[in-house]
């Protein structure tokens, strides 16, 4: 018997409460403390409580959706969408990987590692692997990946190593890395999709083309790939995990149309849908031959605020509309429950802290506030909403009505995504809704980028600025101490929150749906799943 | 006659230059970068500036179009920003599903209009003529959109006759694969050119050589079919040819309906990325296919009446 959707969901915000009290941090952690402080990791088969309960078996065919688009290339340093990335990580193995529960890390490839005493040195040691044509993968192999991902003109991802000085092969099973300072969060850095392991030889001897025919080591061999249809992946026979993948075939369909998707599911055609619309959640959940996931994702759902314009740089204001904006009917209405309230910019995954108290919504908190405000005269102000997306205007209109409340006069404005996200890069807007998710388990990526003004992107575009919560960001990156990092970060949070860059909306949760005979697949916080552990029950 | 289509083609050269200028002036005057775009969040200025360079998009804009001209003259259309594959490939990969689409739905339409045009034309105000009044009036009323999910519910979920995704592999799955989408297509125009016909074959049927060759006793189905028919069908071939450039924007919608891996699907997907080079390959692809069609539109004239003859 599998959990059912409900008891998962509500174990997984339980998690998450008791981790407010403080009670399981330490416990919950303890994997991450093994990771995050470098101590030599065991190789221990990680396995959810569900997975436990009936033996797996092997064999079968599994379909599953890409909702957003096709995938748009293997080669794991130039993409930065989600379905690349996650169907890349089903082909390529990487030195360490997030685990199940997606707080802590656990060996992929690096059977083991050591880290030196001044923190500056990692070495990795390589199980004996093998790539899909047989061939074993060697230290050269690591060494020339990780270069291409640090330093390759193509990178999108050179940003999280600047740290790296060297990477080299000490011996064909040793990798050694130096750092030029600490950077404490390096191995879940080593963990993201941009760090695969390639086969140096066939990628030097193909170029390009190499990246139609991918091969890894990872636990499923590229098959065919019909560009804007489908993808098809096969088992990886000789797998380094003893009895995995339990699937003999992965086929991915591009489904980008909600509608479409959810007919290709009904119709038999798809085992796994992804992105199901809110709306159609308590559908899915009262069909008895579908089991509906809402899985925790590490996403976070806000709205920007210019704070370098008038009235918006007025912190009473933005503490005002904070107040003022009532996130559980924007959840209840829009969302038809399927999230929760944020308080932080870490949306729930490592690091985030759930004592960092929530702009719960009380309007004559609101109103006493922005009486104290710049806007005490009222206050007039844009909302930047992407065209094609049903749920941000839906909850634009509802945060405009809000604000309303409180003398606000919003006028929402529709933009194709690219034009919308050239106003705010250019600081030319008032107010924006956006989300966005992390692709590493350490909060340290999230952190430069949305609160952060020296992270690169000016505080997600806000213009906001505090120079405690910029020392303390620079400081946790060299943290070696766990708990020490963990409290500086629940600072961070503190100030962030109440300075109010950004609405704080909603942690929005996943929205999966399988049919009864799919067991154990789940979706990662970061937004992945490891289809390797996932069976069929009707083998 | 060869003088003439080679004469058409060497004309196509330079509304084909005209539409180059166009596009790659045009989605450049669009705001978004395509840079900004595919990094998203990770944005930063560094990588911007990088990505731009790595890109070409740092050069000004005359040289970027000096390049793609350059390169177009060879056969290139350049490599997409998002997937990092020369165009050329990815258009000769999209470009059957979308044809093939697009015939079946010319073909549709014409299997469904013909006989509905004649039915009316033949009952003329009575209640069969009014039925098919009626039917050309709601399809054209439906949107081709709603259509699809309607087909798709029905015959593909509900009653699974025909697959509900995909474009099969053989020339039986492909036309099995493709009704639905077809059919959906053929909807829309079947309606204006029952209409049409309708309209023609009465005109038509009330001319003076009908009246002859009925009145030196042929039988009224040669008439028909030789007489009336043949003379209507003129018109009719026109409002195709000019459909078709309707039929391919239809396409956009029902291949992503449909998850079909054709051109459609792909120019809408490639305007929300900004990838300028595929955006420009796929409107020259569509601008040649337009063209091509009123060729054929035109040759077709000739072939149904002979009084038309082109030099």
């Amino acid at each position: 018997m599998r959990e059912t959707t409900d008891e998962l969901a509500a174990r997984q915000w339980a998690e998450w409460r008791l981790t407010r009290r403080g009670l399981v941090r330490t416990a919950a952690f303890a994997g991450g403390v093994v990771a995050f402080g470098g101590l030599a990791a065991t190789a221990r088969p990680l396995a959810l409580p569900a997975a436990a309960q009936d033996a797996p078996k092997p064999g079968g065919k599994v379909a599953m959706s890409l909702a957003d688009d096709d995938v748009k290339s293997f080669d794991p340093i130039p993409v930065t969408d989600n379905m690349s990335i996650w169907t890349q990580q089903l082909v390529y193995d990487l030195l360490v990987r997030t685990a199940p529960d997606g707080k802590s890390l656990e060996p992929g490839l690096a059977e083991k590692w050591e880290v030196s005493e001044d923190g500056k040195t990692y070495t990795f040691h390589l199980r004996d692997a093998t790539f899909h044509d047989g061939s074993p993968v060697t230290a050269d192999d690591v060494v020339f990946s990780l270069n291409r991902t640090v330093s390759d003109e193509a990178s999108q991802w050179g940003f999280l190593f600047s740290a790296v000085d060297k990477i080299e092969a000490v011996d064909p099973k040793t990798v050694k890395v130096s750092l030029k300072s600490v950077w404490a969060p390096f191995l879940a850095d080593l963990a993201l999709f941009g760090a695969a392991i390639l086969p140096k030889k066939l990628v030097e001897a193909q170029g390009d083309d190499f990246f139609q025919k991918p091969v890894g080591s990872g636990p499923f061999m590229f098959d065919h790939w019909t560009k804007g249809a489908e993808i098809g992946l096969k088992k990886n026979p000789n797998y380094w995990t003893e009895g995995q993948p339990y699937l003999d075939e992965l086929t991915f369909l591009t489904l980008t149309d909600a509608n479409a998707r959810m007919l290709q599911f009904q119709g038999g055609e798809l085992d796994i849908v992804t992105d199901v619309p809110f709306s159609q959640i308590e559908a899915m959940k009262a069909n008895p031959d579908v089991v509906m996931l809402q899985d925790s994702v590490a996403r976070f759902d806000q709205i920007g605020i210019n704070v370098t314009r008038a009235p918006f740089d007025d912190k009473k204001l933005r503490q005002a509309m904070n107040y003022a904006v009532d996130e559980n009917a924007i959840i209840q209405n829009v969302l038809f429950g399927a999230g929760k309230p944020a308080n932080t910019y870490l949306p729930l995954m490592y690091g985030h802290d759930d004592s960092v108290p929530a702009y719960t919504h009380d309007l004559e908190k609101a109103k006493a506030l922005v009486a104290e405000s710049a806007g005490k005269d009222g206050f007039k102000g844009e909302l930047l909403v992407a065209a094609g997306d049903p749920v941000g205007q839906q909850v634009a209109q509802l945060v405009a009505a809000d604000l309303a409340q409180i003398g606000g006069q919003i006028t929402i404005t529709q933009l194709d995504p690219g034009a919308k996200s050239e106003r705010v890069h250019g600081m030319d807007y008032d107010l924006s809704i956006g989300y966005y998710t992390t692709d590493i388990i350490d909060p340290d990526e999230l952190t430069s980028f949305a609160v952060q003004s020296d992270g690169g992107t000016q505080s997600l575009w806000t213009g906001y600025k505090n120079d405690e919560v910029d020392k303390l960001a620079h400081a946790a990156q060299t943290e070696t101490d766990e708990q020490k990092r963990l409290e500086m970060y629940s600072k961070i949070q503190q100030l962030s929150t109440d300075d109010a860059p950004f609405i704080f909306l909603y942690y929005p949760t996943g929205r999966d749906a399988t049919t009864k005979a799919i067991e154990n697949f789940h979706v990662l916080p970061t937004g992945n799943y490891r289809l390797w552990e996932t069976w069929r029950n009707d083998q | 006659m060869l003088a003439y289509i080679a004469r058409r083609l060497v004309q196509m050269v330079p509304v084909l230059f005209l539409i180059t200028l166009f596009v790659f002036f045009l989605v450049r005057l669009v705001p978004g970068d395509p840079a900004l775009i595919m990094l998203g969040n990770r944005a930063t200025e560094e990588n911007i500036a990088k990505l731009r360079a790595h890109l070409g998009l740092d050069q000004p804009l005359w040289v970027q179009y000096g390049r793609f001209m350059g390169n177009l003259a060879h056969g290139d259309l350049g490599e997409s920003v998002r997937r990092g594959e020369p165009v050329t490939g990815i258009i000769r990969d999209r470009l059957p599903p979308t044809l093939f689409l697009v015939g079946y739905a010319l073909l549709l339409s014409t299997v469904i209009s013909v006989p509905l045009a004649t039915l009316g034309a033949l009952h003329r105000e009575r209640w069969p003529d009014q039925a098919v009044r009626v039917f050309a009036l709601v399809a054209l009323a439906m949107p081709t959109y709603w259509i699809g999910m309607m087909l798709l519910q029905t015959f593909a979920v509900k009653l699974k006759a025909f697959p509900v995704a995909g474009y099969g592999e053989t020339l039986p799955e492909h036309l099995h694969s493709l009704f639905l989408p077809a059919l959906a297509l053929a909807l829309g125009i079947a309606s204006v050119l029952t209409r049409s016909l309708r309209n023609a074959l009465l005109e038509t049927m009330a001319a003076d050589h009908v009246r002859t060759a009925r009145a030196k006793g042929l039988r009224s189905r040669k008439v028909f079919t030789w007489h009336v028919m043949r003379n209507s069908l003129l018109s009719t071939v026109t409002i195709l040819g000019i459909n078709l450039a309707f039929l391919i924007g239809g396409t956009t919608i029902i291949e992503t309906i449909f998850g079909i891996p054709g051109l459609g699907q792909l120019i809408v997907r490639s305007i929300f990325d900004r990838d300028y080079p595929i955006i420009q390959g796929v409107t020259l692809a569509f601008g040649v296919l337009v063209m091509l069609v009123n060729l054929l539109t035109d040759l077709s004239y000739a072939a149904l009446d002979p009084r038309i003859s082109y030099q």
